[in-house]
Order: structure tokens, then C-alpha cells, then sequence
């Protein structure tokens, strides 16, 4: 703690390098962010059809599913933004000997960068918002409570942490195996669909959904946007917190225990 | 907390129960045959890989804990690999190794303005490094690894893959900083050049375990203890078996001949050729280092 702006301008540098290291790859940036809006969109449509001849679906009111859906483009920019899979690739090809030979924290070296990739698409998932809400007029709520409004960032940056972590572990099979891809994408999947990306969670079945809110990656995107549109209890918050937390610390452990067995098998190989 | 640092000698345990010390300032060549552990070595003492058996000390310190302390004090090269950002100028690693390293801005600017003018490497700090040449690339690491002035250097094959002429800088430049900053290295190279002009003293190892650690001279003279003579004849015609009787051939292409002789004797054998032959030119050399390294490893007198 002695020098915490040392440590900053550290970790400053690392995600101004991250950034201008993105402007190398525009292209595939700007292809990526269309996907991003393609898939919105569908969605957008999608519901927009089904609630043509009605004013209610699964307890929601048209003005609630599309502002869950708009702001789904901002969850992607805040909370899945991340390139923390490329960990593995990085233990693989022995890179990470880079990062480990320097004094430096790695998982604070990989959070810089994650920083930098957040930013960016905050700023572009922004702008894409308002065009959308300028060309299609959806209706649309906007939370005016502080109460819920700050609360609604406090979980966004939770949700930040955990997927951090999510990601940090996928990645440590990188120490055991050299085939990380294939675990990864199924988790991709399994988290489109379990964390609420196509849709609002409380739509499923009872008991799914109810199975749904123990595990973590009910907290990524579905919560977080619940406590936006301010639909939710207290009590119901105050248990997503719990679960939440014991969820970061949980993970926070069993992450810093395969990251210590795994780098006694670090062979930094490669190259 | 310095006086811990600045000791005389740093003790270094390595893999398979071998222990060297070296001292502060020596530049020590690391060779043996490939998949000998050089590297591992290296990747032991910089505290990458874990040791499954035994503990390895680097001045006090145990480097796979990788205590910060221990870090910013040491430095690995690996000619094969890349730890510049690859699609950024240089200078942007040298920045974060500034703030990584917690180097003054002062201290920075005087190193880097030092290091890329030993290397004349000034106009391409700005370039992004994968526009750079495998030469001037590795002159780039050399900075991002020396920026923080580390007592101890490792390189692991730093000239590999360079040109000759390239080869020849980087080997300049290692003699050079050693020189002025008196700093410890510990170098591995396949290119006997590099061990012959840089290090006094060798570590030859072999399956982890160290077959030859002393002077550069001695192991030529305890393991080649002859000279070479190479000799260029007018003439092709000449009686196999009289050459023989000069000294050991090991090589005969005529009219070029070349003799292996013992040390005493290598000039009044030359003087001999010289007046009863009839000679192009004659040439008395060391016996190559890599040739010396082949008997260490056939003779396998280890010790």
C-alpha cells in the first residue's frame, strides 16, 4: 500500500497499451460491435412482434422487455467484455513467463487490460444505445431512483468481478491441458443462456428459475438489469447479494488455489 | 536491506543437486548438447519453473516464490521468444517496464538514452515492433530487459537466428555492458563465437549435471592438448604415408592437408614441413571450440 500511485500508473499503462493495441485491429473491433447490435436487434424484433397483439408477456410489459433487451448491449460492454480466455493461450505458448518474470501481479495485469476492452465497448455500446432509441422510438423505462440506479452499477461491477473470475478459472486449464478451446465455448454458450443474454431469467419455468438464482451466472446479466428496471424486492436483493458474494469469494479461492498448482506445473514452453 | 544485495558472492543451486557460485560481475558460458537443461536452468534460477525435487537459492532468495525484491533484481532474454508488445513501438514496453520496475523517469530516460546508443537502435523506438527486423527486435529486448539495471542477467540463446554481423553487435554489446555496469550474466549459446569472445569461464553441462565448470584455457588444454596445421602444398602428388609420419592427419584433400599435432611440438613440426616440402601456405591454429566441446562429450572424462 506504500505506493499506490506507482501501482496505478502500473496498471495505467498497461491498460493505455491494451487500447492502443485495439486500434491495431479496428476492423475486427467494428465486426465485432456489429454482432454485438445484430444480435440485439434480433432479439429487439423478435419481441417487439410478440407483444403486437398484447400488453402483457410472462409479467412483462413491452416498455420492460425491450429496455431489458436494449440494455443487454451495455451488459456486453461492462460485464462480458473481457480477454481473459486468452489466458490459456497464453499459458500454452509459455507467454505468461513474460508477465511472471516481471514484479508484477498478473491477475492485476490481466484486470488492466480487461479495463482497457470494458471501456471501449462501454463507450461504443453507449452510442450504439442511442441510436437505437433515436431510430426505433422503442418505449422504453428509465430508472430515476438513485436507490436502484446506484445500486444497479454496484452489481455491475460484482458481475464484472465474478465473470473475471469465471474466465480466470476456464483459463487455468491451460496448466493441465492444451485443448482450453473447446471447454471455453461450451461455457460461452452455457452463459448466453443461463446468465438471462437472450432473455429475462423469470420467464422459465419456476423451479429452473429457482435453481437458476444459486448458481453464479444468474448474477452477470440478469440481476444486475432486474435491479434496473426495479421490479424486485428487498428481500430478493438482499438474497442475490448474498449468493453473489459467496459466489466471488468462493470463486476467488478455488481460482488462487488451481493458479498455484498450476503454475508448479508451468512448464513455459513453447515458441 | 542492500547490504543483502550488494554481497561479493551470489550462490546459485541448480537442477540435479549441482551447485555453482558465481561471482558478482562474471560472465559465465553455459553450453552443452541440446535438451542438456540449459535452458531449464535458466527458467529455474529466474524462478519460472517449479523444482519437483531440491531448492534453488539466487542470493537468498528461493525464485520461484518470486518475491518482488527478487524480481526487480534479475532480468531472462530468451532469444526465441517476444516480450515487447508485438503490435506496438517499443518505447511502449519501455514505459510499462518503467512503471513495472518502479524506475525514476530520471533514471530511465539516462539508461535508455545509454543502452540504444551502445545498440544505435535512437530511430526505432517509435517503429511498432513486428515491423522491426529479428535483429533489431532482439536489440529491443535487450533494452526492455536491461531498463532496470538487473544485477543478474539471464540470456538463453541471445544471438540465435541473427546474422553474422548482427551476432557480432549483440555479443559486443553484452561485453560492453557487462564491462561498464559490472553486472552478473549468465549466458547459453549454440554459437561457440559467442562463448569464446564473452565468457572466461565455462559451465559445460550435460543430462542436468555439470561435466566441466572453470577457465575458458584450461578446458582447451586439458581436453585439446594439440594444435592444428593446416597446410597448403604446390603440389598434388605427394606420398600418403610420408605425410603420415609427420603427425596425426585429420583431414587430407590434396594438396590441402591438415594435422593435428600436441602443443610442444606443433612448431618444429611446422618448422619440418616447412624445409622438406614444398609449401603453398601453413597455418597453426587453436583447435576449434566446438571440436573441443565434441571431445569433452566423447571422452565423457567428466571432472
Amino acid at each position: 500500500m506504500f505506493s499506490v500511485k506507482r501501482n496505478m500508473g502500473k496498471y495505467l499503462v498497461i491498460a493505455k497499451n491494451s487500447l492502443q493495441e485495439y486500434f491495431t485491429y479496428r476492423l475486427n473491433f467494428i465486426l465485432w460491435r456489429v454482432r454485438v447490435v445484430i444480435s440485439i436487434l434480433i432479439s429487439f424484433f423478435l419481441w417487439q412482434t410478440i407483444f403486437r397483439d398484447r400488453s402483457q408477456v410472462f409479467g412483462y410489459s413491452q416498455a420492460q422487455m425491450l429496455t431489458y433487451i436494449i440494455l443487454l448491449t451495455l451488459m456486453n460492454g461492462v460485464v462480458l467484455s473481457t480477454r481473459v480466455f486468452r489466458v490459456a493461450e497464453e499459458i500454452n505458448l509459455g507467454k505468461l513467463s513474460n508477465i511472471l518474470i516481471r514484479p508484477v501481479n498478473y491477475f492485476g495485469y490481466t484486470f488492466a487490460r480487461d479495463i482497457s476492452d470494458k471501456g471501449i465497448n462501454i463507450f461504443f455500446s453507449v452510442i450504439e444505445i442511442m441510436l437505437l432509441v433515436l431510430l426505433l422510438h422503442p418505449p422504453l423505462i428509465v430508472q430515476t431512483q438513485i436507490f436502484f440506479l446506484s445500486l444497479f452499477i454496484f452489481f455491475l461491477i460484482m458481475a464484472a468481478i465474478l465473470y473475471f473470475e469465471i474466465g480466470m478459472i476456464l483459463s487455468c486449464i491451460g496448466f493441465w491441458s492444451r485443448e482450453t478451446w473447446g471447454p471455453q465455448f461450451i461455457f460461452f454458450i452455457l452463459v448466453a443462456f443461463l446468465a438471462g443474454t437472450y432473455f429475462p431469467l423469470d420467464i422459465l419455468p419456476y423451479p429452473v428459475y429457482n435453481l437458476l438464482q444459486l448458481l453464479p451466472f444468474t448474477y452477470l446479466v440478469y440481476f444486475p438489469l432486474k435491479i434496473y428496471l426495479g421490479t424486485i424486492s428487498y428481500q430478493y436483493i438482499l438474497r442475490g447479494f448474498l449468493i453473489l458474494t459467496f459466489w466471488i469469494f468462493t470463486l476467488w479461492w478455488v481460482l488462487n488455489l488451481l493458479w498455484r498448482k498450476g503454475l508448479k506445473l508451468y512448464t513455459s514452453e513453447g515458441q | 536491506m542492500r547490504s543483502i544485495f550488494i554481497r561479493k558472492t551470489q550462490e546459485i543451486k541448480a537442477v540435479d543437486d549441482i551447485s555453482f557460485a558465481i561471482d558478482q560481475g562474471e560472465l559465465v558460458g553455459f553450453i552443452g548438447p541440446n535438451g542438456a537443461g540449459k535452458t531449464t536452468t535458466l527458467k529455474c534460477l529466474s524462478g519460472l519453473l517449479y523444482p519437483s525435487t531440491g531448492s534453488i537459492k539466487v542470493f537468498g532468495f528461493t525464485p520461484f516464490e518470486r518475491k518482488k525484491e527478487f524480481l526487480k533484481q534479475i532480468s531472462l532474454v530468451m532469444g526465441q521468444k517476444n516480450q515487447l508488445w508485438w503490435d506496438l513501438p517499443a518505447m511502449e514496453t519501455f514505459r510499462l517496464n518503467k512503471e513495472i520496475y518502479e524506475i525514476e523517469e530520471k533514471a530511465f530516460q539516462k539508461t535508455l538514452a545509454e543502452l540504444s546508443g551502445l545498440l544505435e537502435i535512437e530511430n526505432l523506438l517509435t517503429v511498432p515492433v513486428r515491423q522491426l527486423s529479428l535483429g533489431q527486435r532482439m536489440k529491443m529486448e535487450l533494452v526492455a530487459a536491461l531498463l532496470h539495471r538487473p544485477k543478474v542477467l539471464f540470456l538463453d540463446e541471445p544471438t540465435i537466428g541473427l546474422d553474422v554481423v548482427m551476432q557480432k553487435k549483440v555479443r559486443d554489446f553484452i561485453a560492453e555492458y557487462n564491462r561498464q555496469y559490472s553486472s552478473t550474466i549468465l549466458l547459453t549459446s549454440h554459437y561457440m563465437a559467442d562463448v569464446k569472445q564473452l565468457c572466461r569461464r565455462l559451465i559445460i553441462i550435460d543430462h542436468g549435471r555439470i561435466v566441466y565448470d572453470g577457465d575458458f584455457k584450461n578446458l582447451v588444454m586439458k581436453y585439446a592438448n594439440f594444435k592444428i596445421i593446416t597446410v597448403l602444398f604446390k603440389e598434388r602428388n605427394l606420398d600418403k604415408d610420408k605425410l603420415a609420419k609427420i603427425g596425426q592427419i585429420k583431414e587430407i584433400d590434396l594438396p590441402k592437408v591438415v594435422f593435428a599435432v600436441p602443443v610442444a611440438q606443433a612448431t618444429s613440426i611446422a618448422a619440418r614441413i616447412l624445409q622438406n616440402l614444398p609449401v603453398e601456405d601453413l597455418n597453426i591454429e587453436e583447435p576449434e571450440i566446438e571440436e573441443v566441446i565434441r571431445l569433452v562429450f566423447s571422452k565423457k572424462k567428466y571432472g
